[in-house]
């Protein structure tokens, strides 16, 4: 009878929503620290420093009028969001 | 002349500029050297008019420099005739639609990064610090429109405050955007896959015509076998300006959540065990590179 207790105290214990001690602290003190980790670095985004057109034909149409080759860079997802 | 766009529309649909693409993509041989539904994503040279200079589908930038020497000489090898359109290519832009027209000029966008966190817990097992999907971060933008906005926020606001942010927002945010996307992109979560998703705003003080906001949350996202999920929990602030309309003049906020599973393309496939990744949620600038789409446009429903 106790086994059968102890069984149905576990089924109705709820799961903790997040495995904690996986998981960095997420508080006022160590927010900021978190958000700087995650976000890219200058470098990681220095890519961004050329003069992209977002879209083929934009780049289609300002190489038409200065002639010049297309360079078009095309990935699953939009190069510029999420790929 | 540098662009970058999204290759699946490109190949797949029948617009002006997708059957431009179309015309050139296989000119040298399939770029991936598979059947013809295989993506076509990659790097080409072209010109205007569509003849193809060369393409590669590689990170390494020596193939990359080597590519544009080879098409730049194929380029002044070309009469100049044959290098460009015969109509203006600005005619054909009218009838080119995109997702991005749908931008939100008067709502809000956000940038979403991911990333993975450290595993610190004893015995973890440590990625390969030489593995490119180690150092990998994505980042998404999640768009809300003007009269999305107005929904977000109470009409009267008073220092305490405290109310959860309309559902089907809070729902759209979690299960598109905060996916495990960090390697590259994954299948979003289907509305009835999302077990928690909740995001409590407290105002904190109102100053100079400007709201300060507390954000607190949770998310619990997971497919029904349960071999892929995603929970978490949600801390930030933002500042909302109180002028009509009201507008966000800033918005940061962390997730940070257990995730586990894999997806077809999100390269998870021998990582498929439960470790933490984050998230930083922020406004995005509206630069011509900041305005794209979000991943998973078709499922906000926009008309």
């Amino acid at each position: 009878m106790l086994r059968f207790a102890l069984l149905v105290a576990l089924a109705l214990t709820p799961a903790p929503l997040v495995q904690d001690e996986r998981l960095p602290e997420l508080t006022d003190a160590t927010v900021q620290s978190l958000f700087d980790a995650i976000t890219p670095n200058a470098d990681e985004e220095s890519w961004r420093q050329l003069p992209w057109r977002t879209t083929f034909w934009q780049g289609v149409i300002d190489a038409q009028e200065a002639e010049l080759p297309i360079l078009l860079f095309t990935m699953n997802g939009h190069p510029f969001g999420c790929t | 002349m540098p662009c970058a766009d999204e290759v699946w529309r490109l190949q797949n649909l029948d617009e002006p500029d997708c059957l431009h693409f179309q015309s050139f993509c296989d000119s040298d041989g399939r770029l991936n050297h598979r059947d013809a539904s295989a993506t076509r994503q990659g790097t080409y040279c072209v010109t205007p008019s569509g003849i193809l200079l060369g393409s590669a589908n590689h990170r390494d930038p020596r193939r990359i420099a080597e590519l544009l020497r080879t098409s730049l000489a194929k380029w002044n090898e070309l009469d100049p005739a044959e290098r460009l359109l015969e109509t203006d290519p600005r005619e054909t832009a009218r009838s080119i639609r995109r997702a991005e027209l749908n931008y939100p000029e008067d709502g809000l966008v956000l940038r979403v990064d991911s990333r993975d966190l450290p595993r610190t817990w004893e015995g973890a097992e440590q990625p390969d610090p030489d593995d490119w999907r180690t150092h990998a971060w994505n980042f998404d933008y999640a768009w809300f429109r003007a009269a999305e906005v107005e929904r977000l926020v109470p009409a009267e606001l008073a220092i305490g405050a405290s109310w959860d942010l309309p559902a089907d927002l809070v729902q759209r945010l979690c299960r598109l955007h905060l996916t495990d996307n960090v390697r590259g992109q994954t299948d979003h979560y289907a509305r009835d896959e999302v077990r928690t998703a909740r995001i409590t705003a407290t105002v904190t003080q109102i100053e100079d015509g400007v709201a300060h906001l507390g954000l607190e949350g949770a998310l619990h996202l997971e497919i029904a076998d349960g071999s892929r999920g995603l929970r978490g929990t949600m801390l930030g602030t933002a500042r909302l300006a109180l002028d009509a309309p009201r507008t966000f003049e800033a918005f940061e906020a962390v997730v940070v959540a257990d995730r586990w599973g894999a997806t077809r393309f999100n390269q998870r496939h021998d990582d498929r065990d439960h470790a933490p990744v984050g998230f930083a949620i922020h406004l995005a600038g509206d630069g011509p590179t900041e305005r794209i789409a979000p991943t998973a446009f078709w499922e906000y429903g926009w008309r």
